[in-house]
């Protein structure tokens, strides 16, 4: 029987900033939150509910588990839903009966309502709620490399495995479970970093589907089977056609024109006297606030000519591409069995936001289709332990170094608007590495030894992908700047007084409490 | 275009409408006042604050405000090489840590940031995209100094298998200066692995860490392995390629050639566009395997 493994990598780099009442890019964490994870959750939930068989496989990245384990960011998330909230009902009850915008405004109501007493049903222990449905079967949780940095970019033994380490030790710490596979960031394959995952005893990975298509030997099912690496990791390579149909701006289904508009917001178009601190940033500026009132209404349309949003009429267009999609997924799968003389595996990975976030209709989307597969025929949807549970005879393959990257390789990552960060990042790398080598033994609570341990936190913080991405697509640009040098700057000035035999505790102290994730983290790893 | 003094140069983009590059003179540098003034106000959905932040940032450092015709369009300078500055932090000075500071609480307040350009002594390389090297490199002590870069590359059309295979395809060589820099380089080998040395007048070498090219192209036939690995196998057991030695728990069966030479490599497939290639797909195999199977021609 052929089976879809739907995968989602949720991620968002580590923002965390007590020095401040307000920050904008905290607001990252909570949109995804009322935007993308607990709608997930309600999807998982009705699956418990009504013993819906589906599984979904789902990456919760090290620092998205770190912030959403936060006590800080979780009263923040809150404040932020709350806001939502106010605003939404400020703005419902200064409309008269008719106003156009009324039944947009109801439904932004009852979602803030409804995020709110999910986070009361879990205590806000979002990582809690999501291991319950691990537990349960209803999704496989992966992890991903620590700070997300990608491994073929890095391209040191040190950092790969100190990535994957602290990414797995995170992972039980939070979740109380042992991955058993990891989302590639970037989905960046490199021989050593499949090593790292072999070694650290997790069984799969996903990969853009270049790393299979373009593998030695050739892979003889094409990206429609996983294949197995020389150190029996496997291996699920995305499938194009599931992708393009969810993620192209113009051909997929979030472009259609009934979806809710992201880009207009009420944070701007609402009366000041609706608006509180909350509701902008920390400057008094405006910003988006996650109410959104209008629906994309047509291609390249000026956001002033937006229409009102309609809930029914987009729940209407969600029902109706989740059965395209099924019927899509149907005939690829009954054709594709054919012509390979064997049950396909059919792999649809995306980044979890995309669901909820950029496409606000998009998990209901997806609760169709799972439900959908699930209870009629065509691909059985499971997670990709549980594929390997039931299969595990597949071709062996050196996979090709690649990325899901423009171009499937690393320009995003590595060019002339973003290469200048990586010779400092290998050096404070270096650097660290002799500090390790000079203060072997100081790994107890000494100012010395939480120096080493938070100068690795620093390091590894450094490595994220993410801010080389924001630099080249331009957006944020000073805060994607800002966030490697500064984790460079404090690892440098610890490393400084390592070197000197003392370290500025108050320093010390307010990066600890500052760039606090990783409580596991271990300089060794660096030493060798 | 050579950049000599690259962390002054920070490129702003928010599509096509806001493409420009801003060099910033000898005055107080750009990410110095990123540092100190901050720019977290930075809208990710508003291009037109986007634009208003950065027409902030030009008045503060007392430039004119870009216009579309007043600043030029970066042009890519991805393959000359790079000089880094000589001895100046990546950011830092003698700014003092001002407005947003004045924000944030007392105990956070820390000094600007400082980056020391370069540390030790390395070379590295990264494969960027398929024909298409990074390297980057740093000699403790070689400020001024010329020395010799060496790039070493090796064809390995078998992937890893053909990891020990020392026998060099090309080799470029070119001078550097030794304090430091990064250059891209076109290599025009399919598939392999690439390793870069640098040589100082003292003699002394250092070696870069391999990188594994990134291939464009379906690879040449090959065995075709297939392996029954469970779940249950502990893959700490497999680390080093134990699925291809047979390890412990793992059935493996060589299964004759897998060839792809009908099936042309386009960037992305199709399902229906695989499903017709792989008709063409040879594949010599075992009579229990699945891809010995009668095939039938796509619908």
């Amino acid at each position: 029987m052929s089976r879809l493994v739907l995968a989602l990598h949720g991620h968002l780099p580590y923002v965390h900033h007590p020095e401040h009442e307000h920050f904008l890019e905290e607001d990252w964490l909570f949109e995804a939150v009322a935007d993308c994870y607990v709608p997930l959750l309600w999807m998982l939930d009705g699956w418990r509910r009504d013993g819906v068989d589906a599984q979904i496989t789902l990456g919760l990245s090290p620092t998205l588990l770190s912030m959403l384990d936060t006590p800080l960011l979780r009263a923040r998330t809150r404040r932020h839903i709350d806001g939502r909230l106010s605003l939404a009902q400020r703005r419902l009850q200064s409309g008269s009966g008719d106003d156009p915008f009324r039944p947009a405004l109801v439904a932004a109501v009852a979602h803030a309502e409804a995020v709110l007493s999910r986070l009361d049903d879990a205590s806000d222990n979002l990582p809690r709620a999501f291991a319950e449905h691990h537990d349960g079967g209803r999704v496989e949780l992966m992890t991903c490399g620590a700070t997300h940095g990608v491994a073929p970019v890095l391209l040191d033994g040190p950092s790969i495995e100190a990535q994957v380490t602290l990414a797995v030790r995170t992972h039980e710490r939070i979740l109380g479970v042992t991955p058993r596979g990891m989302w590639l960031p970037e989905c960046g394959v490199h021989p050593d970093v499949l090593e790292a995952i072999a070694r650290a005893g997790m069984l799969f990975t996903f990969t853009e589907d270049r790393a299979v298509q373009l593998a030695w030997p050739p892979p003889a099912c094409g990206v429609h089977r996983p294949v197995w690496t020389p150190s029996g990791v496997a291996l699920f390579p995305r499938d194009p056609d599931s992708a393009k149909e969810v993620w192209s701006a113009t051909d997929g289904y979030p472009g259609d024109f009934r979806y809710r508009e992201f880009y207009r917001d009420l944070g701007y178009d609402a009366d000041d006297h609706h608006l509180d601190a909350i509701h902008k940033q920390g400057t008094g500026a405006r910003k988006n606030v996650g109410v959104k009132l209008h629906r994309i209404t047509g291609a390249r349309l000026p956001l002033g000519d937006k229409q009102p949003y309609s809930p029914h009429a987009a729940a209407e267009a969600a029902r109706g591409h989740a059965a395209d999609f099924v019927a899509q997924r149907r005939a690829d799968a009954a054709h594709i069995g054919a012509s390979l003389g064997r049950a396909p595996c059919i792999t649809a990975a995306f980044d979890a936001e995309l669901f909820g976030h950029w496409w606000h209709e998009g998990p209901q989307f997806l609760d169709h289709v799972l439900r959908a597969l699930a209870a009629g025929d065509g691909p059985k949807p499971v997670g990709a332990h549980r594929y390997l549970a039931e299969d595990c005879s597949h071709q062996v393959v050196h996979p090709a170094v690649s990325s899901w990257g423009d171009g499937g390789a690393f320009q995003v990552w590595v060019n002339g608007d973003n290469d200048w960060l990586w010779q400092p990042i290998h050096d404070a790398r270096l650097r660290l590495q002799a500090a390790v080598v000079q203060h072997g033994g100081a790994w107890s609570s000494s100012p010395l030894g939480r120096a080493l341990r938070q100068a690795t936190r620093e390091v590894m913080l450094s490595q994220s992908s993410d801010w080389p991405f924001i630099i080249t697509m331009g957006t944020q640009l000073g805060y994607a700047v800002r966030r490697p040098i500064e984790h460079l700057a404090r690892a440098h000035r610890l490393l400084a007084g390592l070197e000197h035999g003392s370290v500025d505790e108050a320093d010390l102290s307010q990066q600890e409490e500052r760039d606090a994730a990783f409580p596991d983290v271990d300089p060794h790893w660096f030493g060798r | 275009m050579v950049v000599t003094n690259l962390q002054r140069c920070i490129s702003f983009g928010g599509g096509p409408r806001y493409l420009c590059r801003v060099t910033v003179g000898r005055g107080p540098s750009l990410l110095t006042l990123l540092g100190s003034r901050g720019l977290r106000e930075l809208e990710r959905t508003r291009a037109d604050q986007q634009s208003a932040s950065l027409r902030r940032l030009l008045e503060l450092m007392g430039q004119p405000n870009p216009s579309p015709h007043a600043v030029a369009v970066a042009t890519t300078s991805s393959v000359m090489p790079l000089r880094m500055p000589s001895n100046e932090p990546l950011a830092g000075g003698d700014e003092h840590d001002t407005a947003e500071n004045d924000h944030r609480l007392f105990r956070f307040r820390e000094p600007p940031p400082e980056v020391p350009h370069g540390w030790g002594s390395s070379v590295r390389l990264v494969a960027v995209a398929p024909g298409q090297l990074f390297c980057s490199w740093h000699m403790a002590h070689g400020q001024g100094a010329a020395g010799l870069l060496t790039i070493v590359l090796v064809r390995a059309p078998h992937g890893y298998d053909d990891d020990n295979n020392d026998s060099p395809s090309t080799v470029i060589e070119q001078t550097i200066e030794l304090g430091g820099g990064r250059m891209y380089l076109p290599v025009m080998l399919g598939r392999g692995w690439v390793e870069a040395r640098v040589r100082d007048h003292h003699g002394d070498e250092w070696v870069s860490n391999r990188a594994w090219l990134v291939p464009d192209a379906v690879a040449e036939p090959g065995p075709l392995w297939w392996a029954e690995v469970p779940v249950t196998v502990d893959r700490r057991t497999l680390v080093g390629g134990g699925v291809l030695r047979g390890a412990a728990g793992v059935r493996l069966r060589h299964a004759g050639t897998v060839q792809a030479s009908a099936h042309s490599w386009r960037g992305t497939s199709s399902s229906a566009a695989w499903a017709r290639a792989a008709a063409h797909v040879g594949v010599a195999a075992g009579d229990d395997m699945p891809s010995s199977r009668p095939r039938r021609e796509p619908t």
